[in-house]
C-alpha cells in the first residue's frame, strides 16, 4: 500500500549523484598527483613588481621594457599570455577553470617556461609569439599578438580581511574580454571582473588590488 | 505513477497501528544518517577544485548558480501548492495541484543534486566563513530532510503536522542555500551564464 513515488525519487536522486560522482573520478584520475587540488597554493613565480604601465608600448622585445603578449589558444578554448622582461619570462594559460603558471628564460627568439601545472615553449619577435602551451594535461598551439595596456596579465596575490588567501590571475585580451581564475582560501572559482584602467576588483566584499604583470 | 487525490498520506484517518514516534523513527534515521554522511564526505574528501558541470555556462559557480536559482523557484511552486492543497488559500485546489506539487519538487531536488556533488566534490564542507558554514550546514540539512520527508510520505497514520514541518525545514533550508550561494554569486560576479 506503500507508495512508491518518493522512493523513486529518492532512488533517481541517488543514480544521478553517483553518475556524476563516477564521471568526476574519471575526469580527475588522470590528474598526477593531485595538483588540483594543489590549485589554491600554486607557488609564486615571479610575483609582479608594480610597474606603471607605460602609456605606449615599446616595440622591440630586446628593449628594457617588459613586452607583453596575449591571445586565444588556436581552437579559442582558452588564453595564454607570455611577459617577456629581458631574459626573463612569465607565461600564464587560463580557460576560466584550469590556470597554469609558468617561468623561465628566454633567449634568441625562443622561450621556454615551466610551473608546477604545466609548460610553454615559443618562439617570439616584435610583433608576435607562437608556440605551444601544456596545463593539467591538456595541449594547446597558440599564436599571440604583442599588446599594450590595460590589455595584458595581471595577478593578485594578497590576504583579506578573515585571512583567507587570494591568488588571482586574468588576461586581458584585445577585445576586452577577461578571462581569469580566483582561489580564495583553497577554492577555485571564475575570477570577479577587475577594473581595466586601476585593477581594482572586489572580493568577498574586500577591494584589493591587481598588478599588470611586466 | 498514478494521481491520488490525497493530497498527503498524513491527512488520511486510518487509524495508526503505531504510535507517530515509531512511525517516523525509520525516516528520522536514514535522513540523519544521509546529513551526517554528506558533512563527513565533504569533509574528508580532498576538495579537487575541479569536477565536471554543464556546458554553456562560463564556469562551475554560474552552473551551480542557475540550477540552484531554478531550484529556487521550483520551492516557490512547492510552497504555493502545498498552501492550496491543504486549504491554506482562499481557492480551491485545481485538479492538477497534488501533480504539480510532486513534479516540482521531484525536479528541483534533481536540479539540486548535481550542484551538491559539485560542492561535495571539488569543494568540500568549508568553514572558513559565516557564508560558507551556514552553506555547509545547511547543504547536509537539505537532504537529510528530504529523506526524511519523501520516506515519511510513504507512512499512514503520521500526525498530521510530520510532513509539512518537514516540507517546511526542506523549504527553508533549499532558499537559505539559495541566498548563501546564488545570491553571493550574482551580487559578487554579476548576474552572468
Amino acid at each position: 500500500m506503500a507508495r512508491k513515488g518518493p522512493l523513486l525519487t529518492l532512488l533517481g536522486g541517488a543514480v544521478l549523484a553517483g553518475a556524476l560522482l563516477g564521471a568526476n573520478l574519471l575526469v580527475t584520475a588522470d590528474d598526477p598527483d593531485g595538483e588540483l587540488a594543489a590549485a589554491g597554493t600554486s607557488p609564486t613565480p615571479t610575483a609582479a613588481p608594480a610597474a606603471q604601465p607605460s602609456p605606449t608600448p615599446e616595440p622591440p622585445a630586446e628593449q628594457a621594457e617588459p613586452v607583453t603578449y596575449v591571445g586565444r589558444v588556436d581552437g579559442g578554448g582558452a588564453s595564454v599570455a607570455i611577459v617577456i622582461d629581458g631574459d626573463q619570462a612569465t607565461g600564464y594559460v587560463c580557460d576560466g577553470v584550469i590556470e597554469a603558471w609558468l617561468t623561465g628564460a628566454t633567449g634568441d627568439g625562443e622561450l621556454a617556461l615551466r610551473g608546477q601545472r604545466g609548460e610553454l615553449t615559443a618562439r617570439f619577435d616584435a610583433g608576435s609569439a607562437a608556440g605551444q602551451v601544456t596545463a593539467d594535461g591538456r595541449s594547446w598551439s597558440f599564436t599571440i599578438e604583442q599588446v599594450a595596456p590595460p590589455e595584458g596579465l595581471y595577478r593578485v596575490a594578497d590576504t583579506i580581511l578573515g585571512g583567507a588567501e587570494v591568488d588571482g590571475g586574468w588576461i586581458i585580451l584585445p577585445d576586452g574580454t577577461q578571462i581569469g581564475v580566483l582561489t580564495v582560501g583553497g577554492q577555485s572559482e571564475p575570477a570577479p571582473e577587475l577594473d581595466p584602467d586601476t585593477g581594482a576588483v572586489t572580493i568577498d566584499g574586500a577591494e584589493v588590488t591587481a598588478d599588470r604583470v611586466g | 505513477m498514478a494521481f491520488d487525490p490525497v493530497p498527503d498520506p498524513g491527512y488520511r484517518t486510518v487509524p495508526p497501528p503505531r504510535s507517530g514516534g515509531q512511525l517516523l523513527l525509520v525516516p528520522l534515521l536514514a535522513g540523519s544518517l544521509v546529513a551526517v554522511t554528506l558533512g563527513v564526505y565533504a569533509s574528508l574528501h580532498e576538495p579537487t577544485g575541479l569536477a565536471v558541470n554543464l556546458a554553456g555556462f562560463s564556469g562551475p559557480l554560474a552552473a551551480k548558480s542557475w540550477l540552484a536559482t531554478g531550484a529556487a523557484v521550483l520551492a516557490l511552486v512547492q510552497l504555493a501548492s502545498s498552501l492550496v492543497l491543504y486549504g491554506r488559500l482562499p481557492v480551491a485546489p485545481p485538479a492538477g495541484a497534488a501533480a504539480v506539487h510532486r513534479w516540482s519538487g521531484r525536479i528541483a531536488f534533481l536540479l539540486a543534486v548535481p550542484v551538491a556533488v559539485h560542492c561535495l566534490y571539488a569543494v568540500g564542507f568549508q568553514v572558513g566563513s559565516p557564508r560558507a558554514l551556514v552553506h555547509s550546514l545547511l547543504g547536509c540539512l537539505f537532504f537529510g530532510a528530504f529523506v526524511v520527508k519523501m520516506l515519511g510520505l510513504r507512512r499512514a497514520g503520521l500526525p498530521g503536522w510530520v510532513l509539512p514541518v518537514f516540507g517546511g525545514v526542506v523549504f527553508t533550508a533549499l532558499v537559505g542555500l539559495w541566498f548563501s550561494s546564488s545570491l553571493w554569486f550574482f551580487t559578487t560576479f554579476g548576474v552572468r551564464f
